[in-house]
C-alpha cells in the first residue's frame, strides 16, 4: 500500500514587527509596537487569549508607586533583581521605575489591579517591610483572571494580527548580521510559515523548570508545558550572546498536587515538629505577610536532611475571612482547580495542613539584551527571563516600542536568499512528519532522556565537572539519535518533535555553563567548586559559532561606572 | 486525561479547544462536544473553565497528582 508523503505547504507573510510569544509581555510589545507605527504581527505556539504567566491571571505585580510605595521599597526590588551582581544595572533600574506606567495602562484598559477599591499590598514579604504612608511595601496584590483577555482586546484593537497555533522555530539573519525575518510551522496543520520582518522581539521564549527538570520524585506533572526554549534558541541559533544558562531559581510548590507555586497562601510553613522553617519565622498565619518562607526552597530541603521532614503549610486558625481572602487569591493564578478539588473532597483548610516541597530547578537562559532589550542580532529583541510579570510586562512595552522605531530605513529582505535555508528545514520537519513505525521514536522518549541526563548528572548540588561532563557526552548522544529517529505522526505532534530538539540545545548551554562557572553562587551550586569567586562576577556568555557554542566572559553593566 | 466535558452542559462553543495552550483538544469538530486527544498533556492552566459559560469542565486530578494534606478535622 503506499502512503502519499506528506508535505508542508508554505505561508508568506511580510510584517515590521514580529511578535514571537503573547503573554503580558508579548502582548505589550505588540501593542507597543502599534502605537509606535509600525505593522504587527502577534504569533502564539498556543491560544493569545490565554497565553503565558498569566493564561489565568496572576496574584501579584511588584510595582514602585511614586507618593504610596516608598522609596525604600524601590531600592529592595532593584537589590533583589541584581542578584549575587551579575546583571545589568541600567536595565533593572529602568524596569522598576517602568512598572507604575504598566499599571496606570492597565488600569485604563479596565484589568483590575484593586480590591475592594483600593490597592492591596500583602503576600511574600518580612515584617517591617512597610514603609510610609500605609503598609505599602509590598507587592500588589490583586486578582484578575480575565487580564489576559482584556491585553488581547488592546492587541485587536489595534489591528494588531494575531497568528495562533503557530510555533516559530529560526530567525533568518541577512548577510549584514541584520534580522530578516523567520519561519514556524502550525501546531495544527501541515504548513510553513515564512515570516518577512523587519525586528522579532522574542517573548519570553525561555524554559519552564518542568521540561529540563523531573518533578520530585514522581512525575507529577504535564510533560507538554509550553516553555521550551523556543524564542531564546532561535536567538541562540541566530549567533546572539546567551547568558545565564548556569543559573536557575527554585520555588517551592504544594506537594504532589499540580501547581506551579503560585497562589497567596496565609498559613505558616512549619516542619513536623511544628517550628517555622525559616524567617519570619511566623508563629502564627498573618494576612498581610503571606510567609515568604514558602520561597525557601533550601529551607526546605535542610529540613528534609535534619530529618525533620515533611514540611507543611499550616493555615490552621485562620479566620473565616483570612479564608475568604485567600481564596479571593487563588482565583486568579489557576488555582480554580485546587479551589474545587478542596470543595469537592470536604476539606476545611482552617483545619488542614499540606504538605510543600521545593521543586526543581528552573534554568534562567536568556539572550543578553541592552536597555532597549534588542539582542547582539540587529532587529532582534528578547525579554528577560527573571523578575515575573511586572518585568514580563515592562521589557515588552519598552522592546515593542525600540523594535517599532528600529525598522525607520530597513528594506525589506529579499527572502529568496534563505531559500537553502528555509529548504533545509523545511525537509527536516516533513522527514520527521514521514518516519512511521515503531523503529522511530515518540517526543516523549527524547523529554524522559532529558529529564534522566539533566537530573541524574546536573542537579545542583550534588555535581562535578565529572558529572556534567558525564551528562554532556550523554546529551550529545541523544541528540544525535533524536534526530535521526524522532516521528510525529501530525503536526501537534511535530511541534513536540521540535520542542524537545529546543531542549536538549538548552541542556547542551546548562551543561556547558554549569560546567564553565567553577564557583557556587546563590542557587548555581557545585560540590568542586563550592564557594563563590569574585574574580567570576561576570556574565557567562555563550555565543554559537560555526554550528558549535563558544565561550567567553564579560562584565555587567553597572550605571555608576 | 485531566478534562472531562459532562455533553449534557456542553453548548459546542468551542471555546475551550480554542484557548488550551497545549492544544489537548487538539483535532476536535466545530459544532460538536470537543474531543479530548492529548488529556495527559493537561497542566491544570484552568483556561478551558475560565472560557466555558456553562460550568462544562471538570479538571480532575490525576492519582499522581493528589496533594498531601493532614487533616484535624
Amino acid at each position: 500500500m503506499t502512503v502519499s508523503r506528506i508535505t508542508l505547504k508554505e505561508e508568506k507573510i511580510d510584517v515590521d514587527v514580529l511578535v514571537v510569544g503573547a503573554g503580558a509581555g508579548g502582548m505589550m510589545a505588540a501593542i507597543s509596537a502599534a502605537d509606535n507605527g509600525a505593522r504587527v504581527v502577534l504569533c502564539e505556539k498556543g491560544c493569545a487569549r490565554r497565553s503565558g504567566g498569566i493564561t489565568g491571571g496572576n496574584d501579584h505585580f511588584a510595582c514602585y508607586i511614586p507618593g504610596i510605595t516608598s522609596p525604600a521599597y524601590r531600592e529592595n526590588i532593584i537589590k533583589q533583581r541584581m542578584g549575587t551582581g551579575i546583571a545589568d544595572e541600567d536595565e533593572i533600574i529602568q524596569y522598576v521605575d517602568l512598572t507604575y506606567t504598566v499599571l496606570q495602562k492597565w488600569e485604563e484598559w479596565g484589568i483590575d489591579m484593586k480590591r475592594e477599591g483600593r490597592y492591596e499590598f500583602a503576600g511574600h514579604s518580612l515584617p517591617g517591610s512597610s514603609g510610609e504612608p500605609g503598609k505599602a511595601d509590598r507587592a500588589l496584590h490583586f486578582s484578575d483572571p480575565n487580564m489576559c483577555v482584556k491585553l488581547e482586546k488592546q492587541v485587536k484593537d489595534r489591528n494588531v494580527r494575531i497568528i495562533n497555533r503557530v510555533m516559530i522555530t529560526e530567525a533568518l539573519k541577512d548577510t549584514n548580521g541584520h534580522i530578516a525575518g523567520a519561519i514556524g510551522i502550525s501546531t495544527r496543520e501541515p504548513t510553513l510559515y515564512v515570516f518577512k520582518a523587519k525586528s522579532i522581539v522574542i517573548n519570553k521564549g525561555g524554559v519552564t523548570g518542568s521540561r529540563v527538570y523531573p518533578p520530585p520524585y514522581v512525575i507529577g506533572y504535564s510533560m507538554a508545558e509550553p516553555g521550551t526554549g523556543d524564542g531564546v534558541m532561535m536567538a541562540y541559533r541566530a549567533g546572539a550572546d546567551i547568558v545565564n544558562a548556569e543559573f536557575i531559581k527554585r520555588q517551592i510548590s504544594l506537594r504532589f498536587g499540580p501547581i506551579s507555586g503560585k497562589g497567596t497562601w496565609v498559613g505558616v510553613t512549619r516542619d513536623s515538629e511544628g517550628n517555622p522553617i525559616a524567617p519570619p519565622y511566623l508563629t502564627k498565619p498573618d494576612v498581610e505577610l503571606g510567609d515568604k518562607a514558602i520561597e525557601n526552597a533550601e529551607a526546605v530541603d535542610h529540613v528534609w536532611e535534619t530529618g525533620k521532614g515533611p514540611v507543611w503549610m499550616d493555615p490552621r486558625g485562620i479566620s473565616e475571612e483570612d479564608e475568604r481572602y485567600m481564596r479571593w487569591g487563588f482565583e486568579s493564578e489557576a488555582l480554580l482547580p485546587l479551589l474545587r478539588w478542596l470543595d469537592q473532597e470536604k476539606i476545611d483548610v482552617k483545619k488542614t495542613r499540606f504538605e510543600f516541597i521545593g521543586m526543581q530547578p528552573w534554568p534562567l537562559i536568556q539572550a543578553r539584551g541592552n536597555v532597549n532589550y534588542e539582542t547582539t542580532i540587529g532587529g532582534l529583541y528578547a525579554l528577560p527571563q527573571e523578575g515575573g510579570l511586572p518585568r514580563s510586562a515592562v521589557s515588552g512595552m519598552v522592546s515593542g516600542e525600540a523594535a517599532a522605531k528600529k525598522i525607520q530605513g530597513i528594506k525589506t529582505s529579499n527572502l529568496e536568499e534563505h531559500r537553502d535555508t528555509i529548504l533545509h528545514s523545511k525537509q527536516q520537519y516533513e522527514e520527521i512528519m514521514n518516519r512511521e513505525g515503531n523503529q522511530f521514536a515518540d517526543w516523549r522518549e527524547a523529554q524522559w532522556a532529558i529529564y534522566q541526563i539533566m537530573h541524574g548528572y546536573a542537579l545542583p548540588p550534588h555535581r562535578t565537572e565529572n558529572t556534567l561532563l558525564a551528562g554532556h557526552n550523554q546529551l550529545l548522544r541523544l541528540r544525535k539519535l533524536a534526530k535521526r529517529i524522532l516521528k510525529a505522526s501530525n503536526p501537534h505532534e511535530l511541534y513536540h518533535c521540535l520542542e524537545v530538539l529546543n531542549l536538549i540545545d538548552v541542556a547542551e548551554l546548562v551543561l556547558l555553563a554549569t560546567c564553565e562557572r567553577k564557583e557556587s553562587r546563590g542557587k548555581m551550586q557545585r560540590q568542586d567548586y563550592p564557594f563563590a569567586n569574585p574574580m567570576l562576577n561576570k556574565f557567562l556568555v555563550i555565543t554559537q559559532k560555526d554550528g558549535k557554542p563558544t565561550l567567553r566572559w564579560e562584565k555587567p553593566r553597572r550605571v555608576s561606572e | 486525561m485531566p478534562p472531562i466535558i459532562d455533553d449534557k452542559k456542553c453548548i459546542k462553543c468551542g471555546k475551550c479547544a480554542y484557548v488550551c495552550p497545549v492544544d489537548v483538544f487538539y483535532g476536535s469538530e466545530e459544532d460538536a462536544v470537543p474531543t479530548v486527544s492529548y488529556g495527559d498533556d493537561c497542566y491544570f492552566c484552568s483556561a478551558c473553565i475560565l472560557e466555558c459559560s456553562v460550568d462544562a469542565i471538570t479538571l480532575r486530578y490525576p492519582l499522581y497528582a493528589q496533594p498531601s494534606y493532614l487533616s484535624d478535622a
